[in-house]
């Protein structure tokens, strides 16, 4: 898979977050190998410290490296990155990276690699069918991708 | 509950911007929902039942006595 060579999105999306957070706000999990020919997607995890926001952010970082392969007259965005949204309290650690818990790290990253790995796009709302995407509630087994309810 | 427009579009240079998209965890029942109503009806029924963006594991299940009621 050749990478487009117009942008790279860790500076630029690193660039982007810092204009709203703090680097003490800031914790990157990266992928430590990347196998051949796949899309490397990291996370950043953001934790405000407005106490006025009650959730903490998870958002890719990666996804953007590739153009999503769309129509060219479509108006879907051929750019984009995921974000999830979680509680305040939940709590994330390199050194539990196999736990439990850590399941909307890799849950993410995984979306993250679908448009690569499937070769499709996702859009405003592609809902996906999850097999195994969410140990902890296992009820919600698929994923809605929105720009943010309103 | 949104994150500010501004956050969510990220430009890259003069043509090209980077769109953030939220990553909502849905149950099957909403699934099929959405497949059937489109995605309107279901942020309707969000709404009705004031869920919100942020995960929430044991959030209630917007859709789930609809195939009893039809």
């Amino acid at each position: 898979m050749e990478q487009e060579d117009f942008y790279e999105p860790i500076e630029t999306i690193h660039n982007h977050i810092s204009q709203f957070f703090g680097e003490d706000e800031l914790t990157v999990f990266q992928q430590s190998t990347t196998p051949e020919g796949e899309n490397q997607v990291d996370i950043c995890w953001i934790r405000p410290k407005d106490p006025d926001l009650p959730y903490s952010i998870l958002l890719t970082i990666g996804v953007s490296r590739y153009y999503q392969k769309i129509e060219k007259d479509s108006k879907h965005p051929r750019l984009i990155e995921l974000a999830m949204l979680v509680p305040k309290e939940w709590d994330f650690h390199e050194s539990k990276w196999d736990a439990l818990e850590m399941w909307p790290i890799h849950h993410l990253s995984n979306i993250g690699k679908i448009p690569t790995r499937n070769n499709i796009w996702l859009g405003l709302v592609t809902p996906l069918f999850g097999k195994q995407i969410n140990p902890i509630s296992l009820e919600q087994i698929s994923i809605l991708l929105s720009s943010f309810l309103r | 509950m949104t994150l500010p427009e501004i956050f969510v579009n990220i430009a890259i240079n003069d043509k090209e911007k980077v769109y953030i998209f939220s990553v909502v965890p849905l149950y099957p029942e909403e699934l099929k929902f959405k497949i059937s109503n489109g995605v309107g009806d279901l942020v309707e029924k969000f709404n009705e039942f004031n869920i919100e963006e942020i995960v929430d594991v044991d959030r209630k299940n917007t859709c789930k006595n609809l195939d009893k009621l039809s």
